[in-house]
């Protein structure tokens, strides 16, 4: 019985810590909440049986665990649920897919802010439909719908930035 | 479709399968119209794939009962693997006097004047991670086959990137990765650098300890001041490694180098 619900949970590993890469930002702090999450899932009373239950009910639990080590920390939880998704103009870009791999993209996921982190790990991560991303963030689907949207398009921005700095002149004659 | 926002919503909806049959099909239509359209698709499926393929196991242990499972097993390999590690650095000062390049590479001093360059940049300055589009131009800038290591397993942050075209016209790469408790460490990687031994080599001066190595036509200088020796050795040994095969680190790799952190002391630059 034990063995099964290591197997069952071990599946889910990969996508936790993903998930909670996106919550924390910080992969030791990520590596600790899924750790957490795993003890307290393994030694839960009710498991839910149906698949999608239990991955939700998952999630949550590393949500919960990181929502209190955040009021541990600083008093409030400051996950960024608020953020505002109004409406612009969007911009059409033409897009060199070469730039896109899984570096540039680890790379780029530190740079969004917690909300777009988040829909993003739910997502493709976690695997969730906008439905049950939607009940899973008590917000409206029309809003996972605009707010993952947005969140990739900022995603391939920071992909796209560059930042090469030339070494400064001086520098450069320091080094003959 | 046009391109504004609610397109852009639908496009996304449509490569996570969210639309109905009919909306779907109406993106496709769409999309057999529209080569910018169609780009578009391309790129957004590319980058969920991309972000798919990004997950990784953490290495965590799973309480509760049961039976053993594959982290105890990792934990042994990990420590193999600081073992081997430790009979490297052994064997390396041991062998290496007969290395001709015992003394070091003219490079080598070269490596460390960006190593300096970057040090005073970074006391002055705020943390900061490369964008992804700098890490892609600043490899390619160098030539193929150069591998730039992910060190967030030992706790090390790449804050910097660039490409510098040292005195014989060579190109070199200098990245500088950021601990959290006062470490720097350096990475040259120099187009070239013929007189390179191809294996791991220690090399240790005033300013502080070095590795240097030749892999995929490139050369190689990993550089650490104030930093617990162990920890480095297994560092560079597991750049060196990974150089070798232009792969990530493997989770044994991972655990290695988080553990070696966790042993060692904050550095003392």
């Amino acid at each position: 019985m034990a063995n099964a619900q290591h197997e069952r949970i071990e599946a889910y590993l990969a996508r936790l810590f993903g998930y909670a890469i996106s919550l924390a930002n910080d992969r030791e702090t990520a590596r600790d909440l899924v750790q957490e999450c795993a003890v307290k899932a393994l030694s839960a009373g009710r498991i839910p049986q149906d698949e999608a239950a239990y991955r939700a009910w998952l999630f949550r639990i590393l949500r919960n665990a990181f929502l209190d080590r955040q009021r541990r920390e600083t008093g409030t939880p400051i996950i960024d649920n608020d953020l505002s998704d109004v409406e612009e103009d969007a911009q059409i870009w033409r897009y060199d897919d070469r730039m896109i791999s899984v570096l540039t993209v680890r790379l780029g996921l530190t740079r969004l802010s917690e909300a777009h982190r988040e829909i993003i790990a739910l997502v493709d991560f976690g695997g969730f439909t906008y439905a049950e991303a939607a009940g899973f963030l008590e917000i409206p689907r029309g809003t996972v719908m605009s707010r993952l949207s947005r969140a990739r398009e900022a995603l391939l921005e920071t992909i796209k930035e560059s930042n090469v700095q030339p070494m400064p002149r001086d520098e450069r004659r320091a080094m003959k | 479709m046009n391109g504004d926002r609610q397109d852009l919503k639908r496009i996304n909806a449509y490569i996570d399968g969210e639309l109905s049959s009919a909306e779907a099909a109406e993106v496709a239509g769409a999309l057999a119209l529209d080569r910018a359209l169609a780009e578009r698709v391309a790129t957004l499926s590319h980058l969920k794939a991309t972000i798919q393929a990004s997950l990784e196991t953490p290495d965590v242990e799973l309480h509760g009962g049961g039976a053993p499972h594959g982290s105890h097993l990792r934990y042994a390999m990990a420590m193999v693997a600081c073992a081997a590690v430790l009979l490297l650095v052994v064997f390396g000062a041991t062998m290496a006097p007969w290395w001709p390049g015992r003394h070091a590479p003219t490079a080598l001093t070269r490596a460390w004047e960006l190593h300096a360059a970057w040090t005073r940049e970074s006391d002055a300055a705020a943390p900061r991670s490369p964008a992804g589009g700098a890490v892609l131009a600043a490899l390619e800038a160098v030539g193929p086959h150069v591998y730039l290591p992910d060190l967030t397993a030992a706790r090390l942050t790449l804050d910097s990137l660039r490409v510098v075209r040292l005195d014989d016209g060579t190109k070199a790469l200098h990245a500088g990765y950021l601990g959290t408790r006062g470490c720097r460490i350096s990475l040259v990687v120099i187009q070239g650098a013929n007189d390179l031994p191809g294996e791991l080599t220690e090399f240790e001066r005033a300013a502080g300890q070095s590795y240097v190595w030749r892999s995929g036509g490139h050369g190689y200088f990993l550089l650490a001041e104030g930093m617990d020796p162990g920890r480095f050795a297994v560092i560079a040994d597991s750049v060196y490694r990974a150089s070798q095969e232009m792969n990530p680190f493997d989770s044994e790799t991972r655990t290695a180098l988080r553990e070696s952190r966790e042993r060692s002391a904050p550095c003392h630059a």
